[in-house]
């Protein structure tokens, strides 16, 4: 009695799971029986599949000289989703986490749109101001990435006028929150682009001769910043001295994430270049992402508006307007060739690839010069080079 | 009592791994231009650069030794450390002179390490 029962419960399991395995349209383990358009092949004769090298999926295709193994796989090696953590996931199914470094505390923007404190090596994943269907929300805006910078308006929580010293030649941006406004000035510096700042609308001034400005408040301001560059950044309370915040620095080890024969990476970008132009002759790079060695895949060229790769011997760009706030970047490589996209304004542009990146032992998210903005959604594909249709799929 | 090389090591290995990044006032005498080499290093962050006549400072923050070029100089880890040195005073004081009262003038501080760097 006994072993009939026992017979029938695991009938009954097989049965369970051939249905269930029938309603997933699981493949037959071993043979495929859609193409890569999601069309019916010929149950007749369903392609034959195998794993290739590296744990990849290959399907064998007809060709001019018969039929051929060929890469099917179409799934990242790794996805980052950067939303509100450092979490990435593997193709193998496990789960690690980049490792992030900040030497000091930071300000970001929560929900709500407050300025909250993050502390030491704690990354940040700051909101925007964004525009939607029903009006503009603090909308999350990914991984914060910003370069070092110091806050040289003193007691910035409570602005006062003030004469502030600038050691050294460039960018200065000024920004104010409040009812009021701030005017800076020259005293013994001289430069361009003097000016008040309102809230909302910040002011980028140019130091050609360093020296002394003056900082002339009107009205009741919440908080004030001056600091180099030409884009505002977090928010730096400051007391009796200028206070640095210092960069955000993301990594992810490279081993068996990198193929210098082929592969494909892609990230979404923030910008936090509001005014939406570079200032003429602001020679800043953003290195999105960053294999080592003057190496890079994905980064932004302010002086010529483009985004650009370098594989340590040429460079390739597409062009890239500033006034963009949310982009998504790929590169792709394969043979001698690589080719960049700038998905969100619809550029791309080929070139010629050395065949090696020589990715170091970490791949850098962000930083290094400054990519002030927010990364998010960072995906890479090993040994594939995605076509042109599947970038534009993405 | 003897403490075995295991433990020891493991120690020692536990001390190094959570020091941390530490703090470097940096003095560069003229003509050594401290913005160039702030633009070129990797790995430390660096605060505004303060001038005067006899040179300039910076603080640098992040793991290790900087590497110094020639003729800059590694004042300390924290103001009172500077200040309480008569020669690193000295120092200090031709580039940031003291004020009306003659008390030094600090410059910079990284965010949320006032304390640490003895402000």
């Amino acid at each position: 009695m006994k072993k009939t029962v026992a017979a029938a419960m695991l009938a009954l399991a097989l049965f369970v799971f051939a249905v269930h395995a029938h309603a997933e349209g699981m493949v037959d383990y071993g043979r495929i029986t859609r193409n890569l358009n999601g069309e019916p092949l010929n149950p007749a004769a369903p392609m034959r599949t195998k794993l290739g090298a590296d744990g990849r999926l290959m399907g064998e295709f007809p060709s001019a000289t018969g039929p051929a193994w060929k890469d099917m796989d179409r799934q990242p090696w790794l996805v980052m989703p950067l939303r509100d953590n450092l979490k990435y996931y593997m193709k193998d199914g496990t789960v690690k986490e980049g490792m992030f470094t900040r030497a000091s505390t930071a300000y970001y923007r929560n929900q709500y749109g407050t300025w909250t404190l993050a502390a030491a090596n704690e990354a940040r994943f700051g909101f925007e101001n964004m525009s939607t269907a029903d009006g503009w929300h603090w909308t999350k805006a990914g991984y914060t990435d910003e370069d070092s910078v110091a806050n040289l308006a003193l007691q910035s929580g409570s602005p006062a006028s003030q004469t502030v010293g600038l050691s050294t030649a460039g960018y200065y941006t000024l920004w104010v929150e409040g009812a009021g406004n701030c005017a800076i000035a020259a005293n013994t510096a001289a430069g361009t682009g003097f000016g008040t700042a309102t809230d909302g609308s910040y002011v980028v001034i140019n130091i050609t001769s360093v020296g002394t400005v003056d900082l002339t408040v009107t009205g009741s301001l919440a908080r004030f910043q001056l600091e180099k560059g030409c884009n505002p950044t977090s928010y730096i309370p400051t007391a009796t001295v200028p206070v640095t915040r210092a960069a955000d620095m993301l990594t992810v080890p490279s081993a068996g994430l990198v193929d210098d024969a082929a592969g494909t990476l892609a990230l979404d970008y923030y910008s936090l270049q509001r005014k939406g132009v570079a200032p003429s002759g602001f020679a800043k790079w953003y290195l999105l992402v960053d294999f080592g060695a003057s190496r890079y895949p994905i980064g932004l060229n302010s002086t010529v508006a483009k985004v650009q790769g370098n594989d340590g011997t040429s460079s390739v760009s597409a062009d890239f307007d500033w006034g963009q706030k949310v982009c998504t970047f790929v590169a792709g490589w394969g043979g001698a060739t690589r080719k960049i996209y700038n998905k969100t304004q619809g550029t791309d542009a080929s070139g010629t690839y050395d065949g090696s990146w020589d990715a170091g032992p970490s791949i850098e998210v962000g930083r290094l010069s400054g990519a002030n903005g927010h990364v998010s959604n960072l995906r890479i594909w090993k040994g594939v080079r995605l076509k042109d249709s599947e970038v534009n799929g993405l | 009592m003897r403490v075995p090389g295991a433990l020891l090591f493991t120690l020692v290995m536990a001390t190094t791994a959570f020091a941390g990044p530490g703090n470097h006032l940096v003095f560069a005498p003229p003509p050594v231009d401290l913005a160039a080499f702030c633009d070129g290093l990797t790995g430390f962050d660096h605060t505004n650069i303060v001038s005067g006549p006899g040179g300039g400072m910076v603080w640098l923050r992040g793991d290790g030794e900087p590497a110094l070029a020639d003729g800059m100089s590694d004042l300390g880890a924290s103001y009172p450390e500077v200040w309480t040195d008569p020669e690193r005073r000295g120092i200090y004081d031709t580039v940031l002179p003291p004020d009306a009262g003659g008390y030094p003038r600090p410059f910079a501080v990284f965010m949320g390490c006032e304390e640490e760097m003895g402000l």
